[in-house]
């Protein structure tokens, strides 16, 4: 049973708080902090726990303006780098912007899901869903963009295989980064 | 040493981060291809 009701007076035991109370909702799993280099690899952190996830990213810093590419990976590290599909919808911080349409078919990354430029610390999240399961997986989130001329809106795609995947993998399209923080999320099940 | 080839492996099972070189392998494995592979 996912949800208990605890009534007055009741005695809150170690095994009731471990059950429901630190387990509740999203369920941290661990992150990862990047303060060089090009890549992250964040392996092993999609389990049989869980089949959907948060993925939230902050203090996104980077040497040059970039586009932060997201693929998964599985048996401990194996990035998979094909079968990607995705799209956003995006509009500029003016408000009379022009909306477009970017979309990627069967590419090698679900990219930009996110801008980072320089000292402008980006940031986003997204749901993943069914990483681990032997179906596609899902993705959803939104595009952000730390400038003022960026584009921005809502983010959507999958991965056309039914691979499992254990792991998720950011990558720079350009320089490096001076400063990426993920952390993962389980959404608890009951 | 190429700050590019640099990457952090964080392991969820044992807590451990590792920043590091790429391997070549890691290095070609991690490339971009020009054109799209076709899946189907």
């Amino acid at each position: 049973m996912a949800v208990k009701t605890f009534t007055t007076g009741e005695v809150l035991t170690s095994a009731d708080t471990n059950a429901y109370l630190n387990n509740g909702g999203l369920v941290y799993i661990t992150q990862g902090i990047a303060t060089s280099g090009s890549a992250l690899a964040i392996n092993s952190c999609f389990t049989s726990l869980y089949d959907s996830y948060r993925v939230v990213i902050s203090d996104y810093r980077t040497s040059v303006t970039q586009a932060l590419e997201v693929r998964l990976s599985s048996g401990g590290g194996t990035v998979s780098s094909a079968a990607y599909y995705w799209m956003y919808v995006s509009g500029g911080y003016a408000t009379t912007s022009t909306y477009s349409q970017i979309g990627g078919a069967n590419t090698a990354t679900w990219s930009p899901l996110a801008v980072g430029d320089g000292g402008s610390g980006g940031g986003s999240s997204f749901d993943l869903h069914n990483p681990l399961l032997s179906t596609t997986t899902e993705i959803v989130g939104t595009r952000t963009d730390p400038r003022t001329s960026g584009a921005v809106g809502p983010f959507v795609g999958y991965k056309n295989d039914y691979g499992a995947y254990d792991g998720i993998y950011f990558s720079a399209s350009a320089g490096t980064f001076t400063s990426l923080k993920v952390r993962i999320y389980g959404y608890r099940q009951a | 040493m190429d700050l590019e080839n640099i990457i952090t492996i964080v392991d969820a099972i044992t807590g451990e981060t590792v920043v590091r070189e790429m391997t070549p392998e890691e290095i070609e494995a991690a490339k971009i291809p020009a054109e799209p592979t076709d899946a189907e």
